[in-house]
Parts: C-alpha cells; structure tokens; sequence
C-alpha cells in the first residue's frame, strides 16, 4: 500500500474490466467534455465535474498501463504541462466561458473589485493612508461608537499618550507629515456616542478630526 | 528613494551575514537569501532595542545596522573568506538592486485592508513613540513582531510607509522558489535546464489571482510564505546535501516565519521536528541553532507578557506561556535527538505529529460538529471556487499523478510538513468562530503559506525522474550525488536506460 509500484503492479493485471471500464469513461467524458464547450451550450456543474473526474481516471490509469521507463517520462513531463494549463486558466488566455465553476476572474469583477467590497469603505490604498482617510471622512458626521471604534483607532492610536488640551488656533503649527493627536480626554471614555466631524484646512492641506473635546489632526508629506 | 535606499541597506546587510554559510551554496545563493536575511537581522536588532528598553531611533538602529555589517565584514576578511573577486561580483548587485527596487517604487499599487492599516500604524506607534508605549503594548497581541518592527522604519526614515515592501517580498518569492527547485534538482552544478524546471513553477505561481494580489497587499501572509519557503527548502537542501551550510538559513527561516503572526511559532516548531525526525543525526552545531531559534521565540514572548497585559483579543497571557512551552518543549526534543542515547527518539516523531494533529482535528470535529463543517466547507470553497484560479486543482491534480512516481529517500519532512500545516490551519479554526467563505478570510490567507513551498515540492518531485537523475548518473562523485541517487536506483531496475538511471 505504501509503495505505488505494488499497488499498480496488483492492480492493473487484476482485471481487463478496469480497463475497459477506462475507455467507457474516457468516452463518456469526451462526451461530456465537448458538451461542455461553449459553442454546442453551457452543461451544469456536476456535469463538469464528473467529466473532469473522470478524466483525471482515465488518465491515471493510461499512464500507469505504459511502461515503466515511458512512465516516468510521461509523468514527469506532466508537471510542466499540469502548471502550463495552470496559467492558460488563471490568466483567461483561453476563454472556457466557465459559468458555473467560476475558475476565472476578469479584471473588473474579481479580486480587487472583490476587495473593494469586502473591505471597509474607509479602506483603500493611496500615497498617505492618512490623507486618504481625510478625504473619505471628510464632511461626515461619524460616532464613535465600540462597532466604528477600531477604524477610529487607526486616527486615535497615536494621540492616546497625549491627553493635553489644545486650542484649534494652534493647528498651523503642527509640522507636516506628522499624524498628532491632541485629545482632552482617553480614548476609552469615548463610547458615549462622541460625533465626530471631519473638516478640511485648505490652507494647511490638512484634515481635522474634531471630537467632543479636542482634535485631531493628520496631513501628507505630499498631499497632491 | 528611502525606501529603495532602506531595501538595499537590508540586503547589503544580509549580505555581509550570510556570505560566511551562503558562499558554499554559490553566488546565486548568495544574492538570493541576502534581503530576506537582512529584514530578519533588522527586525531582531528591534526586537532586542525594545525588549531591553534603548530608544528605538533612527540613528540607534542605524549604527546598530552599520555596525554589525562592518563587523561581519571585518570577520570575513580576518579569515580570508571573502576574496577580492567575489567581493567585486557582490559589490556589483548592490547597485543592480538598488536600481531594481528604485523602480518598483516609482508606482504606488499598495492594497490594503483594516489589518494593513492596523500592521503600518502600530508599527509607527512603536517608532514615533521609540518604545512599547501606551496602548501599543496591548497592541502587540495581534500581531507577530516582523511585519512591526519591519514597516517601523517608514516612520523612522520619514517615509509614510513601505508601499514596495509586499512586491519585493513577492519577487523573493519567486527567485527563491526558482532557486531552490534549480538547486535541489542539479545540486551545486546546476544548470539552466534545472532553472528553467523551476521557473515553470514560478510561472505557474505567479499566474494566481490571490498571488498577484498579494504582491500589494500589505500583510503578514506572504512574507510568511517566503520564510516558509525559506526555511523548509533549506531544510531540504540539507538532508540531501548534509553540509552545514543549510543550516543558519534554516533556522533564520523558521525564526522569521515565528515571528511573523501570533500562530507561526506552531508551524515553524512542527517542521523543524519534522526536518530533524529525516535526519540521519542531529549535529552540536544544530543543536545550539535550536537554542538560538528558541532565545529569539521566548524573549520576544516575555516582551510580550510584560507589554500587552489584559483584554486582549488574540494573544492572551495564557496563551503567550502556551507558545512558549512549545518552544521550550522543541527544545527540548532537539536535545533528546541530539544526545546520542535517545536519539532514535527521532523514528517516532513524523507519526507521532501526524497522529496527534489528525486525532485533534477528529476530536475537534467531533466535539463541534456544526462548526468545523462549517470551517471545512468555507476553506474548501474559498480554495477551489475563490480567488485562487486553478492553483488547487492543479495542486490535487500533482498529488494524484506523483504517486505514480518513485519516492525520494529524502523530502518526507516537506510533504509530511505541508499535511500537518493543513491539519493546523484547520485546527485553529475550532478556537474562533468558524472560517467564512471570503477572499480575506483568516485560513484562505494562511494557504498561501503553503503554495509556494507546495510547488517547490512538487518541482522537484517530478523533475528529479528527469533532471536529477540524470544528471547524477553522469559520473559525478558519490559525495556530490546527494541521496537523491540513492532512492532513485532503488526504483530503476538495471534494465532501463542511461538517461533514467
């Protein structure tokens, strides 16, 4: 059992049926397989899979009927094959129009489109997430609450050491490319239902988070 | 610019420490291994920096860095290790990456999500804050400390943050699976033919979806594939090899791959009892690798016992104690295999594993029937109708067709090992609420870890009938043939042809 070669030695002999029971299935998901192609109409799922499954026997055992030392060659040489069709699939080269068994995505409905969905819709990449962050807050009324809590955090991370009050007035003073936070008060009294405002500073190029009782400020290195 | 000046900094560095071992595994090895060696000796020069309280600057780190580099240096050159040639040659792919990773970073395709953002802030907390501060400290239980102190230097530098970082880990991805598969196959003389072979794994590799979209994405999944990677083909190259040399980037590769999420330590604990359960013997050497391994796990632990207190959400108290056990009890398994009393030990421990990760999952699945369904549907459905492509049925298809093939005498540590990661990965999912069907979901990711070390093993696999084979029958000294040969001409009656014996 733990050596294929005993298992096939075994096995092939052991019956002509197998074989012919091969060659039944090779026809059959011939069959299905050309089915299948787009021209003649789309076939089910369960059809695609028993045509695969069955290729993939019929295969296994066409080789293990060769001889040994074409065998091992042919086996061998499957690999770089097996990886070639690999990439005619994941880059679509060929259009399988597989509709039910989604192994393809295109461009604007797969993974980043997908991403975009999953994620959080303060999320996305840009120069400075900060920025960013600014630009997607900016105008809305938010709360601060335990569930919008964490994406507050990523703002509020940094100003939880720094608990001194700070006048608004004093906000051009702040260097660029520095995330400060200036709050009057921990972070973890805030589930109280907070609102939060996001404005832009057009003249700092910078945007203002304002909570209850102090704000916080992030800007680029490079807002354009 | 500073972060193509960062990048090369890391990779002169890793070059200066890995030249004494990875100059015996050529001048591609050499290049290969030197950034992902590098980011490792930066992140534990931070680890140290933080755990023992220095101000964690940029110009702290930065002599820290020069210094070590000029040191390993000095040390080659005391002992006549670095020839005036090859330190030219090496010298010369300093600027040649610099240029590379300058243009990498002149476009800015970074993907994130809330755990991107989470990774990069913590990681300027810890910098702008030049110690574990504050909330920061409880913070550090969500994430391994890699990808931390690694990103902490955007801040230090004055950069926002390390866009480049995930496509350069995913370059050495590919040029380490084409490596190793080259190097496994055609030995210290490996030719185009092997680099070619491995090639067309890279290739098939890099044509997933969910792989290309990691090369973006900032996260801790693909720097654990690489060191995954890393780790357990050097360990390869060792059993087949048995020289020494293999093993500092073994032991690299399983720290970095601990340290880059809060479960790792597990996987990277489970291959090196595997590796060393295929070794003929455990050597001193390895052992005081082990110690060093297991100094680096429990330290960055304690550090993390003192930091991140209570309510935390993955990694409590318990559980960091948890983890250190099991390094401790690595540990102390290494030392059993060493001393040569107990060392047949060894024979047990590949079953032993299997068994005791599949008896969990049994019982797992056994006690919470509902829920690991739940998980096993959503991973399955995640891997073979996702974002993966035909990469798992490419994967299923491989492992059917290699058992038509004669086994390797060595390897079974790498196919044992990608089993038992597949039995944890599953495991794990008991202890949460069960896995999702969606892209970022925790376990779909975590197969990443295991794609590119799947490959490897099944590149060589079915290139060794082909490549290697006939490559070491072609009267190559017995030192140099490896034990390849050995479990080759096991299977080839004298009957066949030359180019298959």
């Amino acid at each position: 059992v733990h050596e294929p070669e005993v298992w096939l030695r075994v096995s092939l002999p052991v019956s002509r049926a197998i074989k012919a029971v091969s060659v039944l299935l090779l026809i059959v998901s011939a069959i299905v397989m050309i089915r299948a192609w787009p021209v003649i109409g789309p076939t089910t799922m369960q059809q695609r899979l028993f045509a695969g499954v069955a290729a993939v026997v019929v295969a296994v055992f066409v080789v293990a009927s060769l001889r040994r030392q074409y065998r091992l060659r042919v086996i061998a040489w499957s690999f770089p094959v097996i990886c070639a069709a690999s990439v005619v699939i994941n880059l679509n080269l060929v259009d399988f129009n597989w509709k039910v068994l989604p192994l393809t995505r295109r461009a604007d409905d797969t993974l980043y489109g997908a991403a975009k969905e999953n994620a959080h819709p303060l999320i996305s990449k840009d120069l400075a997430f900060y920025y960013w962050l600014g630009t997607k807050l900016e105008g809305r009324e938010l709360v601060y609450t335990p569930e919008t809590r964490k994406y507050f955090d990523l703002l509020l991370i940094r100003s939880v050491t720094r608990l001194t009050p700070v006048a608004v007035d004093a906000l051009p003073a702040l260097p660029p490319g520095r995330v400060e936070g200036l709050l009057a008060r921990p972070v973890e009294t805030m589930y109280d239902g907070t609102p939060v405002r996001v404005v832009q500073d057009p003249s700092a190029k910078r945007y203002v988070l304002i909570l209850h009782e102090g704000v916080l400020v992030f800007a680029p290195q490079d807002p354009g | 610019m500073t972060q193509a000046a960062f990048f090369t900094g890391l990779y002169v560095l890793g070059l200066a420490l890995s030249h004494g071992f990875a100059a015996r595994l050529g001048k591609l090895a050499q290049v290969v291994l030197a950034f992902p060696i590098g980011a490792f000796a930066w992140v534990l020069i931070g680890i140290i920096t933080l755990g023992i309280g220095i101000p964690f600057t940029a110009v702290g780190m930065a002599v820290t860095v020069g210094l070590v580099a000029l040191l390993a240096v000095g040390l080659h050159i005391r002992r006549k290790a670095l020839p005036l040639r090859l330190a030219l040659v090496l010298a010369a792919t300093i600027p040649a990456f610099f240029a590379a990773v300058f243009l990498v970073t002149r476009v800015n395709w970074a993907e994130f999500s809330f755990d991107s953002h989470y990774i990069l802030v913590v990681a300027k907390g810890l910098a702008f804050e030049g110690a574990i501060a504050g909330r920061l400290g409880n913070q550090l239980s969500e994430w391994g400390a890699f990808q931390l102190l690694f990103h902490s230097a955007a801040e230090l530098y004055g950069t926002p943050y390390f866009y480049a970082a995930s496509a350069l880990i995913g370059a050495h991805v590919i040029a380490l699976l084409v490596w190793l598969t080259a190097r496994l196959l055609g030995g210290p003389d490996l030719g185009w033919r092997h680099l070619a072979w491995g090639l067309t794994a890279a290739v098939a590799l890099g044509s997933v979806h969910f792989v290309v979209f990691h090369f973006f994405y900032i996260h801790t999944n693909f720097p654990a594939a690489l060191f995954l990677l890393l780790f357990a083909g050097c360990g390869w190259g060792y059993l087949r090899e048995e020289d020494d040399a293999w093993l500092p980037p073994v032991f690299i590769g399983a720290a970095a791959l601990a340290l880059q999420r809060t479960e790792t330590p597990l996987p990277a604990v489970i291959f090196l009892v595997l590796l060393m359960a295929e070794q003929r013997r455990v050597s001193g050497y390895q052992l005081r690798l082990s110690f060093g391994f297991a100094a680096v796990l429990v330290f960055w632990e304690v550090v993390l016992l003192r930091h991140i207190g209570e309510g935390t959400t993955i990694l409590s108290p318990s559980k960091v104690y948890l983890l250190m056990a099991v390094v401790l009890g690595f540990l102390a398994v290494a030392g059993l295999c060493w001393y040569p009393k107990t060392g047949k030990l060894k024979r047990w421990l590949n079953p032993a594993t299997l068994l005791a990760l599949s008896v969990a999952t049994l019982i797992t699945t056994l006690s919470k029937p509902a829920h690991m369904s739940e998980s096993f549907f959503s991973v399955f459905a995640n891997l073979y109708l996702g974002y993966w492509g035909a990469a798992w049925f490419m994967v299923l298809a491989l492992a059917i067709l290699s058992l038509l093939l004669p086994r390797l005498e060595v390897g079974k540590f790498v196919s044992t090992g990608l089993i038992s990661y597949t039995l944890l990965i599953l495991l794990l999912g008991f202890m949460r609420e069960p896995y999702a069907i969606r892209w970022a979901d925790s376990a779909n990711r975590m197969f990443l870890h295991l794609l590119p070390l799947t490959l490897l093993f099944f590149a060589v696999r079915f290139g060794v009938p082909l490549l290697g084979a006939a490559r070491w029958s072609a009267g190559q000294p017995a030192a140099d043939a490896g034990r390849w040969k050995i479990a080759v001409e096991k299977e080839q009656p004298a009957s066949l042809p030359a180019s298959l014996n």
